[in-house]
């Protein structure tokens, strides 16, 4: 017995050697030798952390001799991390590359491979973390509006939100979570309300055609909205918001990052009360309210595969009449598995499920009548290998299942359609400077004809900061079920029909762009022409006295845009983008468009971080030109045109955002300060009633227990 | 309160639901036929824009009849979609929202000063055809059409699609014989949405 206690003790006292803590120094610096101030180093998998002083050193307390993994970031820098193992005497070091624009940052979208976004063979805009942050906006539309030019959200019938992006509607952008399809449509858009942003950890666009990797409706572009993982062993994340006409904004988030498991669930909660307009098409926007609930579940099952499970729920309900609130309601989930076979091979297997309803809840009846449901079932394949360690094939397939039941369809009925598609990619880099990519996809459809969608593009680089980009795509959007099936009778009024005989809407894409990007600047200038044929819409129809689906005549629009960042450590920074956009109608025909020609961005701002404080201001405006078309008239049977004259505007917004402790934020918010009120409200005017002010906080729960 | 349990209820029940799509939250729309009892009708079917639906409150019963067609012997009053007539009688809006409230207020005389509204003939008030509307040529019956009892349900069509607000008013309507009738529209739709099904209660006669 004693000899057992006494093996027992030594064990222990073993124990108390081998876990003692132990002091780990070091200083961070920058690329350029200067000691960094104030910037993180944090332990990974732990709550271990330290702030460097005023000359860059830190001094952090591992718990015992073992295998940790220390990373360093800072405002403007690119994070980097070190391995240490056993017990640690000389100091560890950092240096930090200056990354003020984000040239460090990794895509995906523009090849479904992992690029640094200079690399990227396809320019790809990237919206970061601290870009959304700093909009102080709730769902994609307001972001996307505030962050591009050439994007206007408007209204079409019935306040429904509508898209234009450089003269491309909400069926021809793409618009994809985590790379995964949305369900659901109203008037040609998806619920952009269902893209809020308290989850996102960053948003990447690509414009032009991008049907050989992603199919139908990647005509005008694709924005890939990508959602966050747990950064720590655990975090808790509150934010609340609160603004003009009752608006609120409440949010939760709870993570994880624990062994082998990593889970992130979220909660966000959104209202905002109906607001009286002056005269206009709209006197009054309906009010609302929402919720989204999310989990995304990540079990590593080694070094090399991980398996993710995610679930969501999306409840929408709009006071649309005294008696009838509108309401809306999405359920999604998801299986991923991730192998990476070896260090040149990757396997990705998913399969996704997505339905969208919409329902009628009748205050008088306390009943509430669901009278359309999108559901889709997905399954994906997606294979990359590398040659050489820098040639990437990517070849990949999806099968969808698509189910409609719509009021508009007869008689409540519903329509099912199947599809599949197959494609490969090649990207193939000819040279250090020169890189080639392309690809072909093959779209088979139930109800319509097959698809080939062909991409080439090449990519220069004459230098460490330049690049030339060129590309041919082609994209198409298949016709919907609802354009095909359609037969719905317009409050008495008119008939809409939908033609089976439909052809696949598709665009000719040609662009070209410079990209010059340094640590402290970029600047992007983007050229592009797209000719679309077949596209779909609604066209009078004598003989059967109502609307018909029919394809339209050739139409080509071309733009540009040109982007400028800047951004210096003294905390002072510019962002500016403009576009510009011109649709050709044939000598003769009348113009019609909702495309304003051109669009600009701005925003200035400054900045400093120290120990436990931090500041931004931040001036963000926006410009509209104004626009002149043509519209059907109510004089003549809708047969005829009138011309209608769209005044431009101009919205600034000042915001300050003030972080306390690295923990808690708070954004103080005046929107709208020159107090800009349309005379009349259009479509397409700002549905806005003058100067607002907005404060939000929100607090990283886990950052108050960090240890520094 | 009952807004946030309503919330976390309905976000539960949508977790659970993510994963199934059999999964029904919703409500039955039932058959929509209609009915009518002791003091109400249910779902009366006056969709249509050529027809009058006549209302015998003594009876309880309803009869359907087209724009030409000379009306039912007994009968109070009529409905052309959302459109009221009277046979020969006059209407007062009441500011009660309750059918009771209004029978006391009636029994107590609030309403013995008050003025009634008659029909009156039309030429542009009873939509027999809304297809010309994008012509701006909508057709119009020549009928009577009684103003004040057609206040129960605004019908906004300068906006697609139109907003209906139902006043949800009492009206007291006066028969030509000199009764009074105590009469609540419920609703201007049956429970599937279909616009057109008109359910009303009432009380006859006073």
């Amino acid at each position: 017995m004693r000899k057992f206690l006494l093996t027992v003790l030594a064990m222990l006292s073993a124990v108390a050697v081998y876990a003692r803590p132990y002091k780990v120094t070091g200083t961070v610096y920058s690329d350029s030798g200067e000691p960094l101030a104030f910037a993180n180093v944090a332990v990974e998998s732990t709550s271990i952390g330290a702030v460097t002083d005023r000359n860059g050193r830190y001094e952090l307390t591992l718990p015992g001799e073992g295998e940790y993994v220390i990373e360093a970031s800072f405002l403007g820098y690119r994070s980097a991390s070190r391995p240490v193992k056993g017990m640690v005497s000389s100091p560890v070091d950092f240096c930090l590359k200056e990354d003020l624009t984000n040239i460090g940052a990794v895509v995906v979208t523009g090849t479904r491979t992992p690029k640094l976004v200079t690399e990227s063979p396809i320019l790809t805009r990237l919206i970061s973390p601290e870009d959304i942050r700093k909009a102080d906006v709730t769902d994609i539309s307001e972001l996307l509006q505030a962050e591009l030019p050439g994007i206007e959200f408007s209204y079409s019938m019935n306040q429904q939100v509508s898209l234009n992006m450089q003269g491309f509607g909400g069926t021809s952008v793409l618009f994809l979570v985590d790379g995964e399809r949305l369900a659901g449509e109203t008037l040609d858009n998806v619920d952009y309300s269902r893209l809020n942003l308290d989850n996102v950890e960053r948003i990447e666009i690509v414009k032009g055609a991008a049907s050989s990797l992603y199919g139908s409706n990647a005509v005008g572009g694709v924005v890939n909205i990508i959602t966050k993982r747990a950064t720590e062993p655990w975090q808790v994340g509150l934010d609340t918001r609160w603004g003009a006409h009752g608006e609120q904004r409440h949010g939760a988030s709870v993570g994880f990052d624990a062994g082998r498991f990593n889970s992130m669930t979220d909660f966000q909660y959104y209202r905002i009360d109906s607001v009286h307009l002056g005269e206009g098409d709209y006197t009054k926007m309906y009010g609302h309210y929402n919720y989204n609930v999310r989990e995304k579940l990540t079990f590593k099952v080694s070094d090399r595969m991980s398996l993710t499970a995610r679930g969501g729920y999306f409840f929408r309900e709009r006071d649309y009449q005294k008696t009838v609130k509108d309401r809306y309601r999405d359920f999604s989930g998801g299986l991923r598995m991730n192998y990476d076979i070896d260090d040149a091979n990757t396997l990705e297997a998913s399969y996704s499920f997505d339905q969208y309803d919409k329902s009628d809840y009748y205050t008088v009846t306390d009943k509430d009548i669901r009278d359309y449901s999108n559901i889709q079932h997905s399954v994906r394949l997606l294979y990359n290998t590398v040659f050489n360690g820098k040639h990437t094939l990517t070849v990949g397939g999806d099968a969808l299942y698509d189910y409609i039941m719509t009021y508009q369809f007869a008689d409540n009925g519903s329509h099912t359609m199947y599809s599949a598609d197959a494609f490969a990619q090649f990207d193939w880099a000819i040279t250090d400077q020169l890189t080639m990519v392309s690809g072909l996809r093959f779209d088979y459809y139930s109800q319509t004809d097959p698809r080939v969608s062909p991409k080439l593009s090449f990519m220069y680089k004459p230098d460490r900061h330049a690049t030339l980009r060129m590309s041919y795509a082609e994209g198409f959007r298949a016709p919907t079920l609802k354009e095909m099936y359609m037969d719905f009778d317009m409050a008495s009024i008119f008939m809409i029909y939908g033609n089976p005989d439909l052809k696949a809407e598709n665009s000719r894409n040609f662009s070209m762009s410079y990209e010059y990007a340094q640590s402290r600047m970029n600047f992007t200038a983007n050229g592009y022409y797209n000719r679309v044929f077949n596209r779909i819409s609604t066209l009078w129809n004598t003989e059967l006295n109502g609307m018909k689906y029919m394809n339209m005549p050739t139409i080509d629009v071309a733009g540009a845009d040109v982007n400028l960042s800047v951004k210096y450590p003294c905390g002072f920074g510019a962002k500016f983008s403009y576009a510009f956009t011109h649709e050709f109608f044939s000598p003769g025909e009348v113009r019609t468009t909702d495309t304003r020609p051109m669009s600009a961005t701005l925003r200035l701002e400054y900045g400093r971080t120290w120990r436990n404080y931090g500041f931004n201001l931040s001036l963000s405006g926006r410009w509209l030109s104004p626009l002149d078309t043509n519209v059907l008239t109510s004089e003549s049977s809708y047969q005829d045109f009138e011309a209608v004259h769209y005044p431009g505007y101009m919205m600034w917004k000042l915001s300050l955002s003030q972080t306390v402790m690295r923990a808690i934020d708070v954004v103080m918010t005046v929107d709208n300060i020159f107090n800009y009120k349309p005379d009349y409200y259009y479509y397409n005017s700002p549905m806005t009633t003058g100067t607002t002010f907005s404060v939000g906080v929100s607090v990283a729960i886990e950052q108050l227990f960090r240890k520094y | 309160m009952k807004g946030i349990r309503s919330i976390i209820v309905n976000a539960a029940l949508g977790a659970l639901c993510a994963g199934l799509s059999a999964c029904n939250v919703y409500d039955d729309p039932g058959d929509g036929g209609s009915s009518s009892g002791e003091g109400y009708f249910s779902n009366v079917d006056a969709t249509s824009y050529t027809d009058w639906v006549y209302i015998d409150l003594r009876g309880g019963t309803s009869e359907r009849l087209g724009m030409e067609a000379e009306a039912p012997a007994e009968w109070d009053f009529a409905m052309h979609r959302y459109d009221c007539k009277t046979n020969g009688g006059s209407v007062f809006e009441t500011g009660y929202t309750v059918l009771d409230d209004a029978v006391e207020a009636w029994k107590a005389g609030t309403f013995d000063d008050v003025s009634w509204v008659a029909d009156v003939w039309s030429t542009d008030k009873i939509i027999v055809d809304m297809s010309g509307m994008m012509d701006g040529n909508i057709e119009y019956a020549e009928t009577y059409y009684n103003a004040e009892f057609t206040k129960w349900l605004d019908l906004d069509l300068s906006v697609m699609p139109p907003v209906y607000t139902p006043s949800d008013k009492v009206y007291l309507l006066k028969t030509a014989a000199g009764e009074v009738a105590a009469v609540r529209f419920g609703n201007y739709m049956n429970d599937a949405g279909v616009k057109g099904y008109i359910s009303f209660e009432y009380v006859f006669p006073l």
